[in-house]
């Protein structure tokens, strides 16, 4: 009844899904009764795929252990909910215009008694061009795929032909720079008033990191830099480091500032033969995932059983979910990176896209980490004139209040600290920052005590609590100052698109006002006050 | 109105709805991918504050 009309040789999947609601509509519509039973099952697909999805990701992230995770979960179900029941209102009134154009004595014709087909949903299909991105990762890591462009004898001539060109892509994307250049890292931070000289290193971590291993390799490789004389570091200069943030077992963001060296570090990925072999990789892996989508869609028309199309479809969508699963015979793949070229194209586009973007985000940091070492070494130190810890605490919690209210923003870990603290009260908000900064030297930065545990219990909560106020204000001086610098999220986002928009990718959705401010007039008079021997922070 | 009228009515009405429903799962997987966004935001920030 359903057969496979379109699959033989889609141009793409999104074009393969698109052929797959034309095809059921058209082999449906014999029997009004077989549309309706047809909206009720690919309705309820949609609805339960997208719920368990969400389940999914907030379990395979474990949400509930982040901090605002339960919050924001329960965030995503209420906007599910809401959906679902835009779904089931769409249900009704479709079924209800079927029902008033079939007349009452019309016979419904014999149906498949297997049941309606499983529409291949929309949401399946997103979800699964989510899970490449993570086949990737999961195929580099185990090193799983054999190379492209060693064609077999039996690879067509068309094929060879499409092998050739998305070889050309990979070879031009893995030529193309994302890491900083030292010129670049100097102008980023020209700009900083109080940072003299800049000393650019580059590192190489001969033990990369592992998962499950209780190693630190950033540390290793440093220690033997440091000692060989292969890195220097003095007193006068400002030092950053790039290294490959995955080496170090950082999958984070482009830049951070090291308390223990007083170092600022970047990601760098300058390895062309690692990014070429992970963009080959990155194709094999949309290829065999496509084709597994197509075999989905196939059985989905097929005429088995509706439970044994079930079972089938488990099956495919088990060893999809794990793309290091059964093995892909490796002549076939010149063959299926011809037929998913397409997707294998904008695949490899987002992959350029994400590299990009890494490298926007570390240069738009760039001042905000040298803010970091200018309030580990320079605040209210010698050479500093201006505002006090007790000034800027009180001009900070004002801010956060004006910026966020009572939402505090990811960074802030101290909504315990000021529960009691009435923030409208503005002489409260001072004589409250007095309370802390006369408590806890905030400028005194120092790695958590090695024996915290063996403090007693007010102790404990007098070191968590200084630490909680040091990085409340600590980061937020250093997002107003980068905000002042230029790095407002205005720019940042401009700065994205851009890069979306060379690439025809989507945008990522930063929480760009939570990672950028840009300053209030009040906050630039204070950071304009504040003085690194004689020369203003902001002009 | 004759089969082959009801027909046609039926499947302009279908794809009304399935228009309809793929804009909604488009909606759906908004939702998703923000929520993953703000939960590895987090996660990201914290690593990036124990630093």
């Amino acid at each position: 009844m359903f057969e496979n009309s379109s699959s033989e040789n889609p141009s793409s999947n999104e074009g393969q899904q698109e052929s797959s609601v034309e095809s059921a509509v058209e082999n449906t519509t014999e029997s009004p009764e077989v549309v309706e039973a047809k909206i009720d099952d690919n309705s309820t697909e949609v609805i339960e795929s997208g719920e368990n999805l969400l389940s999914e990701a907030a379990s395979g992230l474990k949400a509930e252990e982040v901090e605002g995770g339960s919050g924001f979960l329960d965030t995503a179900k209420e906007k599910m909910s809401q959906i679902t029941e835009t779904i089931n209102t769409l249900v009704i009134t479709t079924k209800d215009k079927i029902k008033s154009l079939v007349s009452a004595d019309s016979i419904p014709e014999d149906t498949d008694e297997t049941g309606e087909p499983g529409q291949m949903s929309r949401r399946k299909f997103v979800d699964i061009s989510t899970k490449t991105a993570a086949g990737v990762a999961a195929g580099a890591e185990l090193g799983l795929f054999s190379k492209t462009g060693e064609a077999s004898e039996q690879t067509t001539e068309q094929e060879n032909e499409d092998l050739e060109e998305v070889n050309e892509l990979i070879d031009q994307y893995s030529e193309h720079e994302t890491t900083l250049s030292e010129s670049e890292i100097k102008d980023g931070l020209e700009q900083c008033s109080f940072v003299d000289e800049v000393s650019v290193h580059s590192l190489e971590i001969p033990e990369p990191y592992e998962m499950f291993t209780n190693t630190d390799p950033l540390k290793e490789a440093l220690d033997k830099a440091i000692a060989s004389g292969e890195i220097s570091f003095d007193d006068e200069s400002l030092e950053v480091v790039q290294v490959d943030f995955g080496d170090i077992g950082r999958f984070a963001y482009g830049a951070f500032y090291q308390h223990s060296t007083e170092a600022i570090f970047l990601d760098q990925d300058n390895d062309k033969e690692r990014k070429k072999a992970q963009l080959e990789m990155a194709a094999v892996a949309t290829a065999i995932t496509a084709e597994r989508l197509t075999l989905l869609t196939q059985v989905e028309r097929s005429n088995l059983s509706r439970d044994e199309k079930r079972q089938k479809i488990e099956e495919i969508w088990d060893a999809m979910e794990q793309i290091s699963g059964p093995a892909t015979n490796p002549s076939e793949i010149p063959a299926l990176i011809s037929k998913h070229k397409e997707k294998v194209e904008q695949d490899l586009a987002d992959y350029m896209a994400s590299n990009e973007k890494q490298k926007v985000i570390t240069e738009t940091c760039l001042p905000h980490e040298a803010f970091h070492d200018f309030f580990k070494t320079k605040l209210g130190a010698e050479g500093y004139e201006g505002p006090g810890t007790a000034e800027l605490l009180t001009m900070s919690l004002k801010g956060q209040r004006d910026r966020f209210g009572d939402d505090l923003p990811y960074y802030s870990d101290i909504g315990f600290n000021i529960e009691d603290l009435d923030l409208s009260d503005d002489e409260a908000i001072e004589n409250f920052s007095t309370e802390i900064t006369t408590k806890h030297d905030l400028t005194d930065i120092k790695p958590k005590p090695e024996n915290f545990a063996e403090l007693t219990k007010e102790e404990q909560d007098d070191s968590r609590e200084k630490d909680e106020f040091e990085s409340f204000l600590n980061e937020y001086l250093a997002r107003i100052y980068n905000g002042a610098m230029g790095n407002t999220p205005e720019s940042a986002e401009a700065k994205m698109d851009e890069v979306d928009a060379e690439y025809d990718t989507d945008p990522t959705e930063y929480e760009y006002d939570e990672i950028f401010h840009k300053p209030s007039e009040a906050e630039l008079a204070m950071l304009r006050q504040m003085k690194w021997q004689g020369k203003s922070l902001v002009e | 109105m004759d089969k082959k009228d009801e027909k046609n009515k039926i499947e302009d009405i279908y794809d009304e709805y399935i228009d309809k429903l793929r804009e909604l799962q488009k909606e759906q997987s908004k939702v998703i991918n923000d929520f993953i966004n703000q939960v590895e935001q987090k996660k990201l920030e914290k690593i990036r504050r124990e630093l």
